[in-house]
Formats: C-alpha cells, structure tokens, sequence
C-alpha cells in the first residue's frame, strides 16, 4: 500500500502528471502496451503526448518512458497502433516488423490531421514519418484515427480507419494499403443531439455468441457534451462491409458503462485468439481538471472483454487478468436472511462479489470505502424496479466539483428470472431475483460488473484514508439470501509486477 | 473546573448553593425564562446570593434570546481516554453539526465532583441538553443536576426508570456472532462468556442460546464457559474448550478472542483450519491485526452517539425503554 491511499494499485495510473484517453492499444509477443495521452510536464491537460506503459496480464503496469513527446510545432493528440505484418508501410528493415502509430496531430495552426510514426524495437522507441500528415481535411476536429485490418467488398485485406469529425458528429471511414495513401470510403452520422463532440472511435466485428458464422459489427464512440462536458462512452451494433457502418439503430445509444466514469474506450489491436478487450479512461470531462488527486491524475479502467449475446454486449475481465487474480477469497460470509449492516474490514483495494437471491420487495444496499459509518460511495438495489443506482454523496472528498456527487442509476433488465406465474408465492418461491455484482475498488476507482458483464458502472469516489470498510445491508422487511467472497488485492500488483520484469528481460531486440 | 481557586469566576452552582435552589432554577431566573415557576421567595433568594457573591452571568448565554444555546454537552466518564469508545464522541458530533449543534465535551473519568462540575458549566452555557455516557455498557445512577435539563444516557442505563437512554442491542450482537459460527457450518460452538456480571455478560449468552435454538441445536450448558474478560482469560480458557470437541468458539470480547490465538498457536492449531473464532466488541487494534483478522461483532459506537443527539433532538421512544441499537457483524477471517 502507498501512502497515497487514493492511488490504484491494479488500475494503470502514471507515476505523476495528467494522463487521459488510451492510445494505441496493442498486444505484442506476450506483452499488452498501452500508450496514452500524457502531459509530461504537470497534472493539468496540455503539451499532449503519448505515455507508455506494458502488463502481461492488463493488471499490473509498468511505465515506460516517454514515447511520443509533444515539439513546439506539434502535439500528439489520440490515435492507434497497428502490427504491420507485412511491412505495408515499408517502416520494417531487415525483417523487423514494425509497429505504426496513426495519431492525431496538432500543428500550431489547430489544424488536426492524421499523421504516422513507427516503432522497431516493440514499441519502446519511436520515429516519426517523415512525410507527416498522411490525412488531411484542414479541419480543427478531425481526430482519433483508430485503424484496423478489413476487407472490402470483393474480400481483399487493407487497412481501414475510422476517424471523427468530432464537433459535425461525423464518423468517417477511409481506407489504405499502405496507411500513408488513404482513400475516403464513407460518412456516418451526423445524428444525437447537438451541442454534443464525437471522439473515440472504435469499429470492431464481434461474433454473436462467439459463433464465427454470424459476425456482428460494433461501433464505439465516446461523447462530450458541450459545454457542461458531461462524458459517456456509447456503442452500436450494425453491419459493416468493409466500406459503410449501418447501425441496426442509429437512434439508440447504448451506454457501454452506466457509471459517470467511463470514457475514451477503445479496443487492443492484434490480442491472442481475436479477443476484444477495451479500457477506457476512469474519468468525466466534466470534472476531471478538478480530481483532488496529487501529483498523478488520472486512471485508466481495468480491461473488460467483450462479447455479444442477443440481450447485448456483456463485458467481463479478460481470462488473461482472470488468471492473475487469486482464486481463493481471503473471506466470505454468507447469510439466509439478510438484515443490515454487515461490515467487512475490507481495505482499499479488493475484489467484493456479492450474489443474492432476492425478493421482490428487496432491497439492497453496498457502502463502499466506509468509514466511520459514512461510505464514500454506495450502490443500491431495488429488485421491484431492477434499478442499480450508484451514489457518492453522502462523504468523502466530493465537494471540489459541484456535479460530482450527482446520483447514476442503471435498470438491470437481465437481473430477473421469469416468475413462474404471477399468483402468490411462498416464501422460498418468492426470491426470484438474482443479482450478482463483481465489485472492484482500487483506491478512488470503482468498477461494477453487474450480472456476470451484462452491465457495467465505474465510478471515482475520494474518501478519508482511513476509509475501508464495506457495509452491506439490507432492511430486512424482505427476504435477501446473501452470499460474499471478499479478495484482498492490496499487494496483488506486487507479485504479478516481479513477473512482469522478467518477461521484459526477453523484451526489446534491438538494444 | 473546580471553584476552589479564588481567582475564578463565581458559577452558576455556587449561586444556587448559596441560595438553596437548584442550578436550573437560578438558570431560570438569570434568563427570565418564560414559563418557570418559581416562587417569589426564591427568586429573590437567587438576586440576593448573585448580588452578594458578585455573579456575572455568562455573556454569550445572556444575548442569546432563545434561550438556549447552539451547544450540546457531552459528559463521558473515560472515553475519550479508553481506546475505542472514542467514536461515542466522534457520531455525536457529526450528528449535532449536521442540526447545527456544536459539542461540548468533558472526560470526567467518573468523578462524581469534576462530573457535577461539568455538568453545572454546561447549564450555564444553556446547552440544548446533555449526553451522559459510559465506556462500556453498564447501569448508572442519573446525576441530579442532570435532570436540570434534556438528557440521554449514552451506553448506559438507570436501572428500572424511563430515563432516556440509548445501548447496544447484546443480545443481538450475541446472536449474530453465533449466527455466523453457525452460517459457516458449525454445530458444537463453545461461548466464553466473562465473570463479570453486566448486561453484556447477560444478553450476549441470551443471544447464544437463540441462535441456537432458531437452529435447532441444543443448548448445552457445558459448551459456555466464564473466564476473566481479559487476554489471560482467553488463553486459559482454551485448553478447556478442547476438551469439549467444539470446532468453533465465540469469545465474549476481541481480547479474550487474542488470548485464545495466542494458546491455539502454542498449541499449533490453524485459525480458522482448526477452530473458528470470533470476537465481540471490534476493537479496531486488536481485531484487525490478529492473524488471521478476527471477524468479530462491532459495538456501535459512532451510532450510539449518533442516535443519542438525534433521541436528545426529539426522536420519539413511545416504549420508555432504552433504544436498542444493532451490533454489525465485521467480517474478517478467522470464520471456515
């Protein structure tokens, strides 16, 4: 434990200074990289440019240093990278694969274009290309370029961006074979309300119930409303065929995360068997220049897999970061009535799942770095409404914005299994609720799995250092069957991080 | 506090001494306070002894036109001094801020002089009224000059009165600590209860047996040992426990539950693998350092000043007994 009791240990924070959005997302010879946007230079957003850092598991993360450092010509907004297999780009020599970045950069006239550097020694350093940009609009919010193999509709592989015109609300689709000549291919959107900046923008296929006969494509993007910037990340399930995303609904979003701190998520490029696996940045435009956290600010999500079932995309810990976690609870408590409280002398970075049986009258409430009987943050369940709500109002540090301690409730429509009739039931019949929440809390970073990944809420919350309690209670008046396992990951990242430097002592060739 | 030194200034008691009143009456008259009755006689008693002893009332009471103040007393007889009563202080508090209550708070460490002392300067200062509060959980007798004002007996209690009082709810805590032996599996479950009579020695055993009963095991009075409520109890008592082929134990109280891991090590049995224990009270120091952690039962403690503030506010008690406030289960991990 660090003396900075609101530092995570298993979620990926810099050392000191501003972080936000992921970047550049890529698994590479047993290593995940995460790049981000990162301001060398202090904790407050500016001199944009790409932070580095490298986990085997997505769980513990070691920073690397500077990759792409902002100039005084030029700032190194979001993008991507890609595994360029087959030397397109002509980056690779003497059989190197090279790794490209394609990363918005911001020139000192605010023109935003898309422009490449590469890496051939795994990401560890870089060169800019030297014909930078490669795509150019003269736009002021042309950004985000995320890239990815596709192929078009007569089945040929090439390269294919997805990049915003963030303040039209447009995504825009171009392609490439050697991602330095891009040729526009497609416009989606605009739509939603106005007043509202597109960014982030993800295009991946994912199988309906993993069957590779019925590919399904998912369109992710993150939105910032002006000017209260209220952030949320969003998706969209369509059909993509290599040239044109339709979304099945374009008036539907579907909030990937019902916390308030949930933003900027995109996808690893090139991960083991096609898994899709996302992180976001833990944070909310709305208040993240005000997080009372010194001298680092800003966390990135743990990384969540995806997959698609009919009722949606469920989200859950990929195996790799299953695997890391341990596997036997260090306690659990499991009761046939619940009545409240029930305090867990948990700590401040544990894993908390809770599985009830409920009826329908039940509800059921999560304190979450308590202390002194006050949680900094708590959920609660209502089974007659299906309603997971989610407050930090009640303590901790929540004052230093004024919409910060504002309540986010998400319905679980998935909690409820059908009751058998609607007639009276006995008592035992009655509990036909289930709820199931995989809680983490990592310092100020809280993240629900609901229903085994069907939704998911991640929420910041700063409380007293001596906060770490968990108070679970019920009122008692309705039948609540409980069940608890409690994982202590105070030192989790301590041992995974010794593993993680002896694969880097594989690591980089070309030294 | 005391009025020996003859630079102090004169009190309010010494007022009421020399007049033959109470300190509520001479309050009553200081202030004008509308509604009091008091006889012409007394009131003139209490001018006189004001005149002749040179009494100047407290100047912030004076301009206070209620006629209370934004104060609220809190006399304890050692927890601010005991390690873990503390947080009577700390949810009384936050309870009177959140009213716009400020506390005032005297350790009298049971001195019946320092505590009337205490009391009488909190009657001048026109509190709202006063908590009385015990570090541990026991039956007292109500300070005359308490009843001079609104109070609340605070882990405490005046034996077959209606003084208001609010106390941890032992035979509950009793039955949830066996509830969680029992939730866990165990069917022979020992209790080491303390040789000291008290309500707590009482309805944590109360508790016992109706854990037992609500799940049907029979109650063998064998099984329930009294031991000094101390670390030495605990360690002593355990060699017994052993000799009853219990596979579980519920210590009165976090200490004896430290004593007993001492002796359960020395004897190399595994907490929980061996024998599951757990404690009474949540004595932070203790229970959260033991290894394994204790998974004990919390005295409430930040609630019952809570619940105190908010009885002494209004919080109505149609019953007359004494608010019984719940003790939560802390789970740790000395439960398999």
């Amino acid at each position: 434990m660090t003396d900075d009791a609101d530092k995570p240990v298993f979620h990926f924070t810099p050392q000191r200074n501003w972080m936000n959005d992921p970047n550049g997302l890529v698994y590479l010879d047993g290593v995940y990289h995460l790049f981000f946007q990162y301001n060398p230079d202090g904790n407050d957003w500016g001199n944009m440019s790409w932070g580095h850092a490298t986990s085997t598991d997505l769980l513990s993360w070691a920073e690397q240093s500077l990759a792409l450092p902002y100039t005084q010509d030029e700032q190194i907004f979001s993008g991507s990278i890609v595994v360029d297999h087959d030397n397109t780009t002509g980056f690779g020599q003497d059989g190197v694969v090279p790794l490209v970045a394609i990363y918005t950069r911001v020139t000192s006239n605010a023109v935003q274009a898309q422009a490449l550097a590469f890496s051939l020694d795994r990401g560890m350093t870089w060169q800019k290309y030297h014909a930078n940009p490669v795509l150019d609009r003269n736009s002021s919010a042309f950004r985000d370029p995320k890239v990815f193999r596709a192929a078009d509709r007569h089945g040929r592989e090439r390269w294919v961006m997805v990049a915003v015109e963030a303040e039209q609300r447009m995504l825009l689709v171009y392609s490439s074979h050697d991602l330095i000549m891009w040729a526009y291919e497609s416009t989606f959107g605009p739509f939603g309300d106005e007043g509202v900046v597109w960014e982030c923008p993800d295009l991946f296929a994912l199988n309906l119930n993993g069957d590779p006969s019925h590919p399904r494509w998912v369109l992710v993007l993150s939105t910032n409303k002006v000017p209260d910037h209220d952030s949320a990340a969003f998706s969209f399930t369509g059909h993509f065929d290599g040239h044109v995303f339709v979304a099945d609904d374009a008036e539907t979003w579907r909030p990937l995360d019902y916390g308030r701190d949930f933003y900027a998520a995109v996808s690893f490029a090139n991960t083991p068997d096609a898994c899709r696996i996302i992180l976001g940045w833990a944070n909310n435009w709305q208040y993240a220049a005000d997080a009372p956290t010194y001298p680092w600010r800003g966390a990135m999500t743990l990384p969540r897999q995806l997959e698609l079932t009919e009722t949606g995309i469920t989200q859950n810990l990929p195996a790799v970061t299953e695997e890391a976690l341990p596997a036997e609870p260090s306690q659990t408590y499991q009761a046939d009535h619940l009545e409240g409280p029930v305090i867990f002398d948990a700590g401040r970075h544990y894993r908390f799942r809770l599985t009830c049986t409920l009826d329908d009258a039940a509800e059921v409430s999560v304190g979450l770095l308590s202390g002194a009987g006050m949680p900094a943050a708590v959920l609660h369940y209502a089974a007659g409404t299906h309603t997971l709500s989610f407050e930090r109002t009640r303590s901790g540090r929540n004052e230093f914005h004024p919409r910060f301690a504002e309540v986010s409730s998400v319905r679980l429509p998935s909690s409820s299994s059908p009751s058998p009739s609607s007639s009276p039931q006995s008592l035992s019949q009655s509990l036909s609720h289930r709820l199931e929440l995989d809680i983490f809390v990592d310092g100020c970073i809280i993240e629900v799995f609901a229903n085994r990944g069907a939704d998911t809420l991640t929420m910041q919350a700063f409380s007293a250092p001596d906060a770490r309690e968990i108070v679970l209670s019920a009122d008692g008046r309705a039948p609540i069957r409980a069940r608890v396992e409690l994982y202590d990951l105070t030192q989790i990242t301590v041992a995974n991080s010794r593993m993680l430097m002896l694969e880097n002592v594989a690591g980089p060739p070309s030294e | 506090m005391s009025s020996e030194h003859a630079r102090q200034p004169v009190t309010m008691r010494e007022v009421a001494d020399a007049a033959g009143v109470s300190v509520a009456t001479v309050s009553h008259v200081v202030n004008n306070k509308e509604g009091a009755r008091i006889g012409e006689d007394a009131r003139q008693r209490v001018r006189d002894a004001i005149h002749e002893l040179g009494y100047r009332p407290n100047a912030l009471a004076k301009t206070l036109s209620s006629g209370t103040s934004n104060f609220i007393g809190l006399v304890a007889d050692a927890i601010a001094t005991t390690p873990f009563a503390g947080q009577i202080i700390h949810g009384a508090q936050d309870e009177a801020w959140k009213h716009g209550y400020v506390l005032l708070v005297a350790n009298t460490e049971g001195d019946p002089a320092a505590e009337d002392a205490a009391i009488t300067m909190m009657l001048e200062h026109q509190v709202r009224g006063i908590l009385y509060s015990t570090w541990f959980h026991r039956a007292v007798t109500v300070p005359e000059a308490l009843r001079e004002t609104d109070y609340v007996l605070v882990d405490c209690y005046e034996a077959g009165s209606t003084a208001p009082a609010v106390v941890p709810d032992e035979v509950q805590g009793g039955r949830t600590a066996t509830e969680l032996l029992i939730q866990a599996g165990h069917r022979t479950i020992a209790f080491i209860n303390t040789t000291s009579p008290s309500p707590a020695q009482e309805g944590r055993l109360v508790g016992y047996r109706s854990a037992l009963e609500a799940a049907a095991i029979a109650y063998d009075p064998d099984l329930v040992l009294n031991a000094p409520s101390d670390q030495e109890g605990g360690y002593a008592a355990l060699d017994h426990v052993l000799t009853l082929d219990a596979t579980a134990v519920f210590c009165h109280n976090d200490r004896m539950a430290m004593g007993l891991y001492d002796r359960a090590h020395e004897r190399g049995l595994t907490i929980p693998g061996d024998l599951a224990v757990v404690g009474f009270d949540n004595q932070e120091v203790i229970a959260a350092h033991l290894r394994p952690p204790l998974t004990t039962v919390a005295l409430p403690h930040y609630e019952l000043g809570a619940a105190g503030i908010r009885r002494l506010l209004g919080d109505p008690n149609p019953s007359g007994k004494p608010i019984l406030i719940p003790c939560p289960p802390v789970i740790r991990a000395s439960i398999a």
